[in-house]
């Protein structure tokens, strides 16, 4: 008995330190920890370069960009942070937006730190306020959800922070999205790639017949937006054709190979799959099947070689070049500053490759018009739509390590240049749940909510 | 003493019930899934459907061996799908970026699994660490590794012969691989775990701890053993599964601990009681990916499917339980999931 | 409970006060570090920490009465997704006592199920739950088809006023003394220690055991409303990871998997310790990969220290007491010979 007390004792003591630590911790710590950091960017990074110390003279700050680090030391901190999931594109997403800030000229300006979340929100929430707290003056991130994060994100905007979104959107208003959800796709007039993949389908099919359809995961909102698009595109343009049955392919190729087996198994008679990321699982299970039928897939580099030996299929899907072009966005707020008119909604084109325009990249970095690496060169999963027209300064080496070959230089973007990428306002209630003023809510011919103006 | 006789004439009814019954019971369930699927698809049921099933359950009863015998001794093994990743990755790293012999990446893979199945096993039972967190925890730090060796490099491809053998590609007398290979998994399951001395201690182990001790065998030795049969299982499992999806990758085992662990407490396996038996496991593995088969083929909702599959491993237990009220009171004492029951 | 050289020593040997003392030792480093870096430390961050921890934290409790009980519980991830969904798509304009109170019925409820499943269908706890849990999932999913509305303000803004989220951690230690001294506390302990002994004893087994299953669901329904509390808005799948780290809280918490012995006060800070874990890494500096084989490795260590502890000293009261149980000291039932 006596024991439990005391344990009970222990506890309620560690319970008050705790709020003592708290006190303790505010008061003593913020005095020097400019200091520090400043010794720890030197440490980290000694070309502290004459070029940056020159610019900084024109108002004081590092490069003369629109406002003082918070931290107070001599490069501006930036966080780039996705996925600890081990998954290709997540990596080629992060890679590409650290390579940005090691590349000249925002080397001189940005100290880089590369991060990595276990993938539930808390942990996220737990990140980004520890980034915060590190004295971040921007984070990039991918965000593990739509709207449980926003309450973190909307504390880090308050202390100054730019938060940069990538790939999925979130509704927090302060945060900026940088997303290919809602754009158009190159030489395409209809947003959403839900809607361009089925309709892509449906004219590989001949307008009829049944069809498999492979969500992400279920529950998310980027696979709700890709799902109701396609059901848009089903509807106008086939509404003959039948879903046979639909799965949760958990955006995992090992996942949806699984699926894909057990769907042949009860609907051998199937003619195309509408199938998610990871659709290299897809088009596995099929071969192992002796099936060969239309596939819409993602962006993976098994399909595109697939579609360059001559498969029935359409790649079309998100872009990790997304994780560099919102780094570069980011790095634009802190250089031109908040109120300088960079748009918070920027659609990012991204590519629709068939097997007509299915084409070879030739060397590590950007080459116009190119889809698929050569074989051999990457893994199945990779994707070369690390290549964007945003985004020329990407290289194959950036991708693979976070590091740019020596040499390269980033090209940063103007505001103008951002402005005629900002999303439609018709678009804006998909990614963020409310309609700018001028215009209400309501639906969009690609059967998804949006905003019409009023 | 009636009352022990009573008990005794029981076991022997339940443990018919368990070997043969129960075990025919669900395969004929299997059969009649398939066959009921008509009524969601004309095309079911079918010889595709069937090896399908066959070939999926393969890799699930692999993974549900070492499982079931960790369960058995009153654990339970969440380092699964870390260990399942770690020996994909090896291999796959080891022939396609080293140009290793495949043999002896297979060989260096299985011996990591087993070397990992005996550290969770120590843990275990010397330390006497709950089962639960230390395989969960050592699970997370297998993924930490199998990010680690594919770090930086390509993702790495399966070597071709572990792709002809379990991606359904090749096929023997013009059926798939994986199918045929259940019946081999099916049989050789079956004789280490009812007709071996290892399997014997495993049931001796798990009916009574005390009494194994009392019995001389060497209780941590046993207990150690089914932790690494069970990594070892797992690693097999990692090299048949990069074979089925062409490349290693973390995820790769994720989707098979949940239906595995279901497989086993489907079968009828009481955690830490001694008592579940491998045949009725492997069948409970066929009627489940039936199921998921029949469930997937309906046009039901994404969120509705999963209540549906709950609602039937739901009606599953119940319909196959047999009556071990009497005994399961007994065993709740030494149950669930830590190595050993508290010394007294 | 015989006389034990060095309180320390004791103390450290006691579950509880490991987890103590280990989530202590991670709290030093996180704070020492993070002071000499950035911005420093402030108040509101270990605010925020400790709002983030309380869904785990109750969630966690709940997980550990049913150990202590010798069962098993893997429902609770799915009552905490489906009371954030059901919150969040419609409930949020209603009154936010009402709306805890509901959710905690909700998740009494759906424990009730859990309990007549196990002790009248007579079916392992595990696998019911396990049942239950794909159940859940799948209905969260139905009702709310992507991440969306609102959480009431008062609830959201309620556990981030200042010494709010403290104020209910110190409820629940006092809580927690209460509850282990009250009859069906103690009758929890004894449940789990020794099954057979309760059952010659003629006491209500089953009633006992229905009771904590509809105790530990009404706390994940709690935990529920504080985790929407905590994320503001709706997400089917945001509770998953509920899964598995309420089991590590309460194996962190010292909280023995056979049933008989463990603590709540053990587990909120095993629940603390795992949150903290990140902190620390992120101070330190630890990405990549290092990261899960760094969050494997402490979890590890602080169940494996706790679990030579303990096993140190069953060796000790083997040799001072062999025919007593000792579980926290609060009842020792004479064992049989023979079988546990």
């Amino acid at each position: 008995m006596k024991r439990n007390w005391k344990v009970a004792a222990l506890a309620v003591v560690a319970a008050g330190t705790l709020a003592l630590s708290a006190c303790g911790g505010s008061t003593s710590s913020t005095a020097d920890a400019g200091a520090a950091s400043a010794a720890a960017t030197e440490a980290a990074a000694p070309a502290a370069t004459a070029a940056a110390s020159e610019a900084a003279a024109a108002n004081g700050n590092p490069c003369g960009w629109a406002a003082a680090p918070r931290a107070g030391g001599a490069k501006y901190v930036v966080y780039m942070s996705s996925l600890n999931i081990g998954n290709a594109w997540q990596e080629e997403a992060v890679n590409l937006g650290s390579a940005e800030g090691l590349m000249a000229p925002y080397s001189d300006c940005v100290e880089l730190r590369t991060e990595r979340t276990e993938p539930d929100p808390a942990s996220q929430i737990s990140q980004i306020q520890s980034m915060t707290a590190a004295g971040a003056d921007a984070i990039v991130t991918f965000a593990l959800s739509p709207t449980a994060i926003n309450a973190t994100f909307k504390e880090a905007c308050d202390a100054g922070v730019t938060v940069v979104i990538y790939d999925a959107t979130v509704t927090e208003p302060c945060a900026y999205n940088v997303s290919y959800i809602t754009a158009k796709p190159v030489g395409s007039d209809i947003p959403f790639m839900g809607y361009n993949a089925m309709a892509a389908l449906i004219d590989m099919m001949g307008g009829a017949g049944d069809i498999f359809v492979a969500h992400g995961v279920a529950g998310t909102s980027v696979d709700n937006v890709h799902y109701l698009s396609a059901l848009a595109a089903i509807e106008q343009l086939a509404p003959d054709m039948n879903i046979l049955t639909e799965w949760d392919g958990n955006w995992d190729s090992a996942q949806q190979q699984k699926e894909t087996t057990k769907a042949l198994a009860s609907n051998p008679n199937v003619v195309g799959i509408f199938c998610g990321y990871g659709e290299s699982g897809c088009v596995k299970a099929l071969k192992a099947a002796d099936k060969t039928i239309p596939v819409t897939g993602e962006t993976s580099q098994y399909f595109r070689e697939q579609l360059l030996a001559g498969w029935p299929g359409v790649s079309i899907g998100s872009p990790p070049a997304q994780g560099g072009i919102a780094m570069k966005v980011a790095l634009g707020v802190l250089q031109y500053g908040p109120d300088a008119g960079i748009p918070h909604d920027i659609e990012v084109p991204f590519k629709v490759v068939t097997k007509d325009t299915v084409k070879v990249c030739p060397d590590d970095t950007y080459t116009e018009g190119c889809n698929v690496f050569p074989a051999g060169v990457v893994g199945d999963e990779n994707t070369a739509d690390i290549f964007n027209p945003l985004l020329p300064e990407a290289s194959l080496t950036s991708a693979k390590t976070g590091v740019p070959p020596a040499g390269l230089v980033a090209v940063p973007f103007t505001v103008d240049e951002l402005k005629s990428f900002e999303q439609d306002p018709s678009r804006r209630y998909i990614t963020r749940e409310a309609c700018p003023e001028g215009w209400t809510q309501g639906k969009l011919k690609e059967g998804l909510d949006g905003c019409v103006q009023s | 003493m009636s009352d022990q006789l009573a008990i005794q004439a029981q076991q022997r009814r339940s443990s018919r019930m368990q070997t043969i019954y129960r075990p025919l019971i669900l395969a004929a369930l299997a059969l009649l899934v398939l066959v009921a699927g008509r009524l969601v698809s004309e095309s079911l049921p079918s010889w595709i459907a069937v090896q399908t099933v066959l070939s999926l359950s393969m890799f699930l009863s692999v993974v549900a061996f070492g499982q079931g015998l960790v369960m058995l001794t009153g654990g339970l093994d969440l380092s699964v799908p870390g260990v399942i990743a770690l020996s994909a990755s090896i291999v796959a790293v080891w022939v396609s970026f080293m140009d290793g012999n495949l043999f002896v990446g297979v060989l260096l893979a299985l011996g990591v699994s087993l070397l990992f199945g005996i550290v969770n096993g120590v843990l275990v039972s010397v330390l006497k660490a709950p089962a639960f967190i230390v395989t969960l925890a050592m699970g997370a730090v297998l993924e930490g590794f199998s990010l680690f060796i594919t770090y930086g490099h390509k993702a790495p491809e399966s070597p071709e012969l572990l792709v002809t053998l379990f991606s359904g590609s090749g096929k023997l007398f013009g059926i798939g691989i994986p199918a045929l290979l259940f019946f081999v998994v099916g049989i050789i399951g079956f004789i280490i775990q009812a007709r071996s001395r290892f399997g014997r201690n495993a049931y001796l182990l798990g009916s009574s701890l005390e009494a194994s001790r009392i019995a001389g065998q060497p209780v941590n030795f046993i207990q150690i053993s089914m932790y690494a049969v069970s990594g070892f299982g797992a690693g097999l499992a990692g090299l048949m599964l990069v074979g089925f999806s062409g490349n290693a990758q973390l995820s790769l085992g994720t989707e098979w601990l949940m239906p595995s662990i279901a497989a086993v407490l489907v079968g009828g396996t009481v955690i830490g009681s001694g008592r579940g038996f491998w045949q009725a496991t492997i069948t409970a593995g066929l009627m489940l990916t039936s199921i998921t088969i029949v469930i997937q083929s309906t046009g039901v909702p994404q969120g509705w499917k999963s209540v549906l599959y709950g609602v039937v491993v739901l009606v599953a237990l119940l319909s196959t339980r047999s009556d071990f009220g009497r005994r399961r009171r007994k065993q709740i004492s030494q149950s669930p999931l830590q190595g050993n029951p508290p010394k007294k | 409970m015989n006389t034990n050289p060095g309180r320390i020593r004791q103390t450290l040997t006691d579950g509880t006060g490991r987890a103590v003392f280990f989530w202590l030792i991670l709290m030093a480093i996180w704070l020492s570090l993070q002071s000499t870096q950035g911005m420093g430390v402030d108040l509101g961050q270990i605010q925020s920490y400790l709002v983030l921890s309380l869904p785990l934290i109750v969630a966690a409790i709940g997980v550990t009465l049913v150990i202590i009980m010798g069962q098993f519980d893997l429902s609770a991830a799915g009552v905490i997704g489906i009371v954030n969904v059901i919150i969040a798509s419609t409930l949020s304009s209603w009154n936010p006592l009402l709306v805890v109170v509901l959710m905690m019925a909700l998740g009494g409820f759906i424990g009730l199920v859990n309990g007549l499943f196990v002790i009248l269908g007579k079916l392992p706890a595990i696998a019911v739950t396990l049942a239950t849990l794909i159940i859940l999932q799948g209905l969260a999913v139905v009702i709310l088809p992507q991440p969306s509305g609102k959480i009431p303000p008062f609830l959201v803004d309620g556990v981030r006023v200042p010494f709010v989220a403290l104020g209910i951690i110190v409820i629940i230690i006092i809580a927690w003394m209460l509850f282990k001294r009250s009859r069906l506390g103690l009758y929890m302990f004894a449940l789990g220690a020794d099954p057979e002994a309760l059952h010659l004893s003629g006491l209500p087994v089953k009633k006992i055991q229905l009771k904590i299953f509809v105790l530990a669901g009404a706390l994940y329904g709690l935990a529920g409303v504080f985790m929407s509390a905590s994320l503001g808005s709706g997400d089917g799948n945001a509770a998953d990871s509920f899964l598995l780290t309420t089991f590590a809280a309460a194996a962190i918490g010292g909280t023995a998997f056979v049933g008989g012995r463990g603590s709540a006060v053990g587990t909120l800070f095993g629940a603390l310790t795992l949150l903290a874990i990140p902190k620390v890494l992120f101070v330190i500096g630890v990405s990549d990969w290092t990261q899960k084989v760094a969050f494997g490795l402490l979890v590890l260590l602080a169940v494996v220290a706790g679990a030579f502890s303990s096993l140190r000293k069953d060796r000790e009261q083997l040799l001072v007491a062999p025919y007593s149980t000792p579980t926290e000291g609060e009842l020792s039932t004479a064992t049989k010979g023979g079988n546990a």
